[in-house]
Parts: C-alpha cells; structure tokens; sequence
C-alpha cells in the first residue's frame, strides 16, 4: 500500500523535496559549520557583498555573511515555523471544524459562528498588531500567532465534510450499535478525513512558511533569527534587485517555491492513500511475457 | 377532519387487542398509532409539513414476519426508522416487551441489543475504511463486554458461518470494497446478529441486490426466524417476496396503514383497492400472456401518489380509486374487521360494495370508470 503512494513520479519527486529540506533543517547547519567552515553569523570583512565563487559558494551579504549558510540556518527557521504553525492551524481547525459538523444543533452553532468570526477578521493587520504588542518576536510565537490565526477555512471544509459523513448509513448502523460519540467521530468520521486533512496540513505549512517570510518582509520577525524571511527582508532592505545582487533574494524565494511545489505534488498522492478504494482501482502493472510465436505464423 | 374517524378506529383497535393480548403470546414490539410529520423549510422561509407516517400500528411477535408493503413514498422506511429509533414519532408510542420507551443513553442502549436495523443499501451501511473484523468485533464488544479475545474471535467465526461468509478468517480480513452486495448484506446482518437481537428490521433488505442471491438471502432471513425465534418486520415493494417469506402482510398508501392480515387472505382477496393495484401489477408468471391486455388496459392513467403535505381530503386513494363514491371525497373511511385478523379501511365495505372488488380487475374498472365518465 506504502509503495503504491509512492509509484507515482509526482509523489516521489515531491517527497524528496521535503525530505531534503527536513534534512537540510535538521542537520544543514552542523554540516555548513564543520564540513565547510561556514557560520552564517560570522562576518567576513575582506568579502562584503561578494558574487558567489571563491570561499563562499553562495557569495555573501553587506555585512560579509556567507549566504550558503545563511540559507541553511534559514532552512531550519523557515521549516520550524512551517511545521508548527500547520500542527497548530490543522490542529484547531480539526477541534472545531469536525465536532461542528457531526454533532450539528447548537454545537454547531456555536463552532460555527467562531469559525466565521476568524474567516473574516481581516488576518495579516491583526498579526502585525499581536505581534507588535508581543514584542519578543522569536520564531515560536510568530508560528504560533499564524496557526492560530489561520485555521478557519480548513475548519469550514472539515465541517461540511463531516455533516456529510455523519449523516451517512455507516454512522446510523455504528450508532445503533451503541457506539458514543466521540468513538463515532474518531473511528468512523475522522478517517475518511485523513486525505483532507493532510493536504490541509501541506497547504497550512506552505501558508506558514510564506506567512512567516511576508512577515519578516514587513518587518514583524527577530531581528536575530535567521529565516528564508529575513533574508529577503534584508535584500529588500539594501534594494538588492536594483543593484543585481541576485544571489541575496534567488536562493530563499526559490527554496520557498521549491517547498510549495513539492507539497503540491505530495497531495496528490495522499489522496489515493486515504480512499481505499481509489487504491484498488489502480491497475496493477503486468509484465508481459515475450509475444508468443504466433500459432501458425508461417502460414 | 378525519379525526373523529381515525379515533373511533383506533378505539375499536384498542377494544380488539384487549382480549387478544390475553391468549397470543406477548408482542415483542409494537408501534401504537405512531405518526410522523417532518417540517421541510422552502426556499423563502415558508414552512410546511410532511405527514410521511399517520397513525400507523405495528405488532410483531416472536417468531413471526410481518411484511409492511407499499410504494415509494408511502411511509414504509419512516415507520422502520421509528421503530429503529432514529427518529422519534411525532404521536403515538413504540413499545418493547409492553414498556414504553425512555429516552435516556442506556435505554436506548438496552433497546437496540433487542431491536436492529439492516439498512437497505449494503454499500451504504459498512465503514469503507473497517475491515469486516471491525464491525463485527465493535459489535461485540458493546453488547457483549464480558466477552474476552478468544471468546469474541470464536463468537465471530459463528455469526460469520451463520451467514454463510466461509472460510469465515478469510471474510473477516476484508474490507467492503472487496465483498459484493450480497457479500456485504449477509456481513450487516451478521453484525446485526451479533447483538443478539430479538427483532430485525428488514428496510428493503433485499432490493439493492442481484436478483439471482435475493433467494438465498430470503431463505437465511426464514433461517433466523425458524431457528431463533426472531420476529422480522420485511419491508418492501415486491409483493412476491413478501409471499415468500412473511406470515402476515400490512399495506401502506401515502403514509397510512389501508389493509393487513394473513399473508394468503391478503394477497387472494385484497379487500382494499389500492392492496388489489398493488397485487395485480406485480408480475405473475402464472397468469396467461393474453391476459395482459384485460390486465393493463388501463395502466397509463393508474395516476401518481399524492403528496404527503397536502393529503387528499377523505380517503388518501380516491383520485386514483375506480370505485371512488361521494363519502371517499369526504370522510377518511373507516376500519372493517373481516375476520381472522383481516382488516381494510375502505367505504366499500362500509356501504355494502365489497363484492364489486373481486369480480373485476383494477385496470378495467379504471377504464370502465373512464367510459363512464365520457359517456355522462
């Protein structure tokens, strides 16, 4: 079942991005710092806003900070708000998006209008505004206030997809069995989820890690916290377009659009993962044996 | 309108099932008068109110199948899922072993270890994402708690030979997407079993499968009933099943009861026009092939059912009933007791036209109705 998730090439080629950027998060920094030599803290006064080449693969910024570094240490910031800002979006829109839809009456009323509350309050101005008046910015609280500002939408479609569940034949028979609740919710309903959620989730942290990156952009970020983010922040700073130091904003924009497209292609695999029945439909590729001569060929 | 009426009907009932209840052995389950109406809101806000089920009573034996027959429409899966719990009646009670119901968790609980449900669509009614090991297995585990691992292991190897899913290790392990409709009704009604139940509710059990497995499928459902006593409420359309399995028949039109009895004095002699409709239009393998124009001459114009939030006024069926009088227009008909527990409500009985009903057929006093009419 693994492996018919990861036959298409879609899949395969988006799981790699990910994992390379985990890994790169994970372990980048140590093996930037004791491999290469490179800090992305230090700076290197003999090589101010030097092109890629030399000593420094990636060129340096004004302050003679190797770039390479930089963004691997902003790989680690960027994946970190990433992960936990979707872990946290998912997670509430889950709480509420699903109890809303499967209990219905005035639970759902309740849910719902809160639901509604965070759909059109507008998000990015109240952001700068908590994150000004939190003012020790670290990357924590910034994944913190984009997940919890950012769960209704995938709440919304959880709930109409969990009405829809809920009212189906396989939750009457399961509750006229005597199932409770929240087995209900957990057992029957909450499974057929897992495809919407997981893309949710995928969708959530590419939302995070572009959230963080415009907030960053914006100015709303730890000045001493490296991201994909502040990087651009600083290149936005210095107007590296105008002056042609590409090697300042290309490699963060393009790891950021490399992890949108590889969470992209991943769902369209989880799909196929969460529905069984799409699994089956897949045809299972049969070798064919070599033609056969053909009976009575020659004639 | 009809109320005066429908109270003195349901008084004589009442007056009747004094003396019976005496003698027969207990009622495992009974609907008492139980009627539904549902609210629908329209587009603006308008509201109005479907009678799907009226003052509709059901009495089940042990050991006994009554088959609730009707079409489309007529209130048959209402009174099922009321009697299944899943709606509460809007009047009327439903009472188990002679107790009303209470609505708190555990009762419900207690009534659905007696009563279960097989829904008529098997490829509704199973989790796609379970294996045919979990429902079974969660049904025991609810009723049975006692149960321990090897005990609800060996339990499920029975109720899944019961319903003849052998190699019963192999069925367990599969999913409902690997099993065929059949496959997947015989594993409902094996997690319904597996409860213990006293009653099953058959809702169309049999109408989402092929037509070469409903046999078998009638043939376990006697099964359960000769062996285990269990009393089955069969619903469905198909009068010819209903022949083949149930004891008794009970006809439903636009969401009341019209005539039951005995399943062969029923289906003989329908004493109710729209029971004598629904019998000659199912298919007879004995009836002659010319006899299909005296039959049928008049099947274009049998007219639709009524709808249920405006109810014709008198009798539901007089605008499609050939025999329709002045008093069918008026006043709801009243019950006529015809012996060895048949009854019908219809004005022909009350006035003395009873006979006309067995010496013609449905189609051609429908288009003899039609001459008439022209000629005047």
């Amino acid at each position: 079942m693994r492996t018919a998730f990861l036959r298409s090439w879609k899949v395969r080629i988006g799981v790699a991005i990910l994992a390379f950027f985990l890994l790169l998060a994970v372990f980048g920094p140590w093996l930037t710092h004791s491999v290469l030599g490179l800090d992305p803290r230090a700076n290197d006064t003999t090589a101010i806003s030097r092109s890629p080449g030399g000593g420094h693969p990636l060129g340096t910024n004004q302050f003679g900070q190797d770039m390479l570094a930089q963004v691997v240490a902003g790989a680690r910031g960027s994946m970190y708000v990433g992960l936990l800002g979707a872990v946290v979006g998912t997670a509430i829109a889950i709480v509420v998006g699903v109890p809303a839809g499967f209990y219905g009456g005035k639970v759902d009323a309740a849910l719902n209008f809160l639901t509604n509350l965070f759909l059109v309050m507008p998000t990015l101005p109240l952001i700068m505004i908590v994150a000004g008046y939190l003012q020790g910015t670290g990357l924590t609280t910034i994944a913190l206030i984009i997940g919890f500002f950012g769960w209704s939408g995938g709440a919304r479609t959880l709930r109409a997809q969990a009405m829809s569940i809920a009212n189906r034949d396989f939750v009457r028979a399961m509750r006229m069995l005597g199932e409770r609740g929240r087995r209900l919710v957990f057992a029957e309903v909450l499974p057929h989820l897992t495809g919407l959620i997981a893309s949710m989730f995928l969708h959530a942290m590419i939302g995070a890690v572009m959230a963080e990156a415009g907030l960053a952009f914006l100015g709303i970020s730890d000045s001493s916290a490296i991201s994909w983010g502040t990087m651009i922040q600083g290149a936005q700073q210095q107007s590296a377009v105008l002056r042609g130091l590409w090697w300042w904003f290309v490699p963060p924009g393009l790891c950021i659009a490399l992890i949108g497209t590889a969470a992209a292609l991943v769902n369209f695999g989880i799909d196929e993962l969460a529905n069984p029945k799409l699994r089956a439909a897949r045809p299972v590729p049969v070798r064919r044996a070599k033609q056969p001569a053909r009976a009575g060929g020659a004639a | 309108m009809s109320k005066p009426v429908a109270e003195a009907a349901s008084a004589a009932d009442r007056r009747a099932r004094q003396p019976e209840a005496a003698q027969a052995p207990e009622y495992v389950l009974e609907a008492r008068d139980v009627s539904k109406h549902f609210t629908v809101r329209g587009a603006l806000g308008r509201t109005s109110v479907v009678r799907a089920v009226e003052d509709a009573t059901v009495r089940l034996r042990p050991g006994q199948i009554l088959a609730l027959v009707g079409e489309s429409g007529s209130g048959k899966t209402t009174l099922a899922r009321m009697l299944a719990r899943f709606h509460e009646p809007t009047r009327g009670e439903i009472v188990l072993r002679g107790e009303p119901l209470s609505g708190s968790r555990r009762a419900r609980r207690t009534y659905h270890s007696e009563v279960q449900l097989i829904f008529q669509d098997p490829f509704g009614s199973l989790n796609p994402l379970h294996r045919v090991r979990y429902n079974l297995d969660r049904a025991l585990r609810l009723h049975h708690p006692q149960l321990s691992a090897a005990e609800r292991e060996e339990r499920m190897t029975q109720l899944l030979e019961r319903v003849s899913l052998t190699p019963a290790a192999e069925f367990a392990a599969k999913f409902p997407h690997e099993l065929s409709g059949g496959q997947r009704q015989r594993v409902v009604i094996a997690r319904a079993l597996a409860v213990e139940p006293r009653v099953l509710l058959g809702d169309e059990p049999i109408s989402m499968l092929d037509v070469s497995i409903r046999l078998e499928m009638l043939n376990l459902l006697q099964r359960l009933r000769t062996e285990d006593g269990l009393a089955l409420l069969y619903i469905t359309h198909d009068i010819a099943s209903a022949r083949y399995l149930c004891d008794e028949i009970a006809v439903m039109y636009a969401g009341q009861m019209v005539e039951s009895g005995p399943k062969e004095d029923v289906i003989a002699s329908p004493q109710h026009p729209y029971t004598k409709l629904l019998i000659e239009s199912s298919p007879d393998p004995e009836r002659g092939v010319g006899d299909r124009e005296v039959f049928f001459a008049g099947a274009d114009e049998l007219g639709e059912p009524p709808s249920l939030i405006d109810p014709p006024a008198g009798c539901r069926f007089h605008p499609r009933c050939p025999f329709a009088m002045q008093e069918c227009l008026e006043q709801a008909p009243p019950r006529t007791e015809l012996g060895g527990g048949h009854w019908a409500t219809c004005w022909l009985h009350a006035k003395g036209r009873a006979g006309e009903l067995a010496d013609t057929t449905h189609a051609a006093a429908t288009a003899a109705r039609r001459d008439a009419l022209q000629g005047a």
